[in-house]
């Protein structure tokens, strides 16, 4: 006998917003990892990323009365965690913008598993996307960090198809200029 | 997903890149048009060195980046009890736990409707007390003496009026000497008061100085009369053929 179908996201949803907590809960432990990292790339800072993506949860279940359940639920929460980072990389900026000796202190304690080399990867690679303008950034994080199509990122960064492709084009041209200013011209990751 | 194939001419038309035209159509994207991309890979072939360098490194970037998204998708000590602490949050919130309400829990009767008495009624209540205020204004303002609003007798009085009367005379002292001709008005004047209707009938009564001058000027007349003065005429002696004509 096969167990039942996992709810999807809109049932738990509808089930939340009827005022079944395990519903929402079992929402946050379906998406948590995704949001996370989404705004742990964009952020490159691990408090940072927890507390915008438990932000993110938390104005998802206050605006619960209003999701669509023809929308991914998925790309209505990486809406909102995209917009918190992106506020919250303005405010660095206004602050007093970032250096590389301070992202280098925003650096996190080492995933459990990650070698020596994919770590010094991981932070070269956090380093330059640093230099992206945010709406370059985005693009980045959500394509070739977290593997979203370009037809979802269209949804999330509320743009055109077109406008994402060629923001994706624009963004890995500046990531290699930014990579060749950092690290000298003609040098490569691997 | 059904991606759309990129277009290389519109790539080209957007960059503002102002290399080879070649070098403006990297990076290859992963959902580039497989076609697209093998015509650019064969013209990469025939490409200088540098435009081959410089594809290399793309393909570096992609490689990077695809070995950062691998590490990116495992489980996270920050992630730890997350999901707790996004419902501590949601509990500790009571707008927000008032959102989702324990299906337990009774439903309540409804919160009676406070309509605020503040806002309709004041404003009558001011516009009454405005025109209130404006009315009293208006009374007060009436109560101004006007030529029109004076009794008849007042009519009688001269200009300043506030000050000292003057001491009563006789009528009979003042009423005209034999032989004096009254006073009479301009010619013009009976027809205003035609005109005027029943105002004609009001008597004339001076109201500057000069007119108090001259009842204080038949008042040395009567009292020269008195004294056996004869006032004098005001028309020259009659001639030798004139006679005077009663009316």
């Amino acid at each position: 006998m096969s167990s039942p179908p996992a709810p999807t996201d809109s049932e738990l949803a509808l089930a939340a917003l009827a005022g079944d907590q395990g519903a929402f809960r079992g929402l946050v432990e379906r998406h948590q990892q995704r949001a996370y990292w989404v705004a742990r790339g964009m952020l490159n800072n691990d408090e940072d990323a927890r507390d915008v993506a438990q932000e993110a949860f938390v104005r998802v279940h206050r605006s619960l009365a209003r999701f669509d359940v023809t929308m991914k639920f998925s790309t209505w929460l990486h809406q909102i965690v995209v917009n918190l980072s992106i506020d919250l990389l303005r405010k660095r900026k206004r602050r007093a913008g970032v250096d590389l000796e301070s992202v280098g202190e925003l650096e996190d304690p080492k995933v459990e598993g990650d070698s020596l080399v994919q770590q010094e990867l991981k932070d070269r690679v956090a380093l330059v996307l640093e230099e992206l303008p945010p709406k370059y950034k985005t693009i980045m994080v959500l394509s070739d960090l977290q593997g979203i199509g370009a037809k979802q990122i269209a949804e999330i960064t509320d743009t055109t198809h077109a406008t994402v492709r060629w923001r994706h084009h624009r963004a890995r041209k500046l990531f290699r200029e930014a990579w060749e200013r950092i690290y000298g011209k003609g040098s490569h990751v691997f | 997903m059904g991606r759309e194939a990129m277009s290389s001419e519109s790539l080209s038309s957007e960059s503002s890149e102002s290399g080879s035209e070649l070098e403006r159509l990297l990076p290859l994207l992963d959902d580039l048009d497989p076609a697209e991309r093998a015509r650019i890979e064969g013209l990469l072939v025939a490409a200088d060195a540098e435009t081959q360098a410089l594809a290399l490194a793309y393909e570096g970037d992609a490689a990077a980046l695809a070995a950062c998204a691998t590490t990116q998708r495992g489980e996270h000590p920050m992630l730890v009890g997350f999901a707790d602490a996004v419902m501590a949050r949601i509990a500790a919130e009571p707008a927000l736990a008032g959102n989702i309400a324990p299906a337990e829990e009774p439903q309540r009767a409804p919160a009676p409707i406070l309509r605020p008495t503040f806002g309709a009624q004041l404003w009558i209540g001011l516009a009454a007390l405005f025109l209130g205020g404006l009315g009293l204004a208006i009374l007060a303002s009436g109560q101004t003496p006007t030529r029109s609003a004076l009794p008849a007798a007042d009519l009688t009085k001269v200009a300043g009026a506030g000050r000292a009367e003057p001491p009563p005379v006789d009528p009979a002292l003042s009423a005209p000497t034999a032989g004096q001709q009254p006073l009479l008005a301009s010619p013009a004047r009976p027809g205003l008061r035609a005109e005027r209707g029943v105002r004609s009938r009001r008597p004339i009564v001076p109201v500057d100085g000069r007119g108090g001058a001259q009842q204080r000027h038949q008042v040395l007349q009567d009292l020269l009369q008195m004294q056996g003065w004869s006032a004098p005429r005001r028309v020259p002696p009659l001639a030798k053929d004139e006679r005077e004509l009663d009316f």
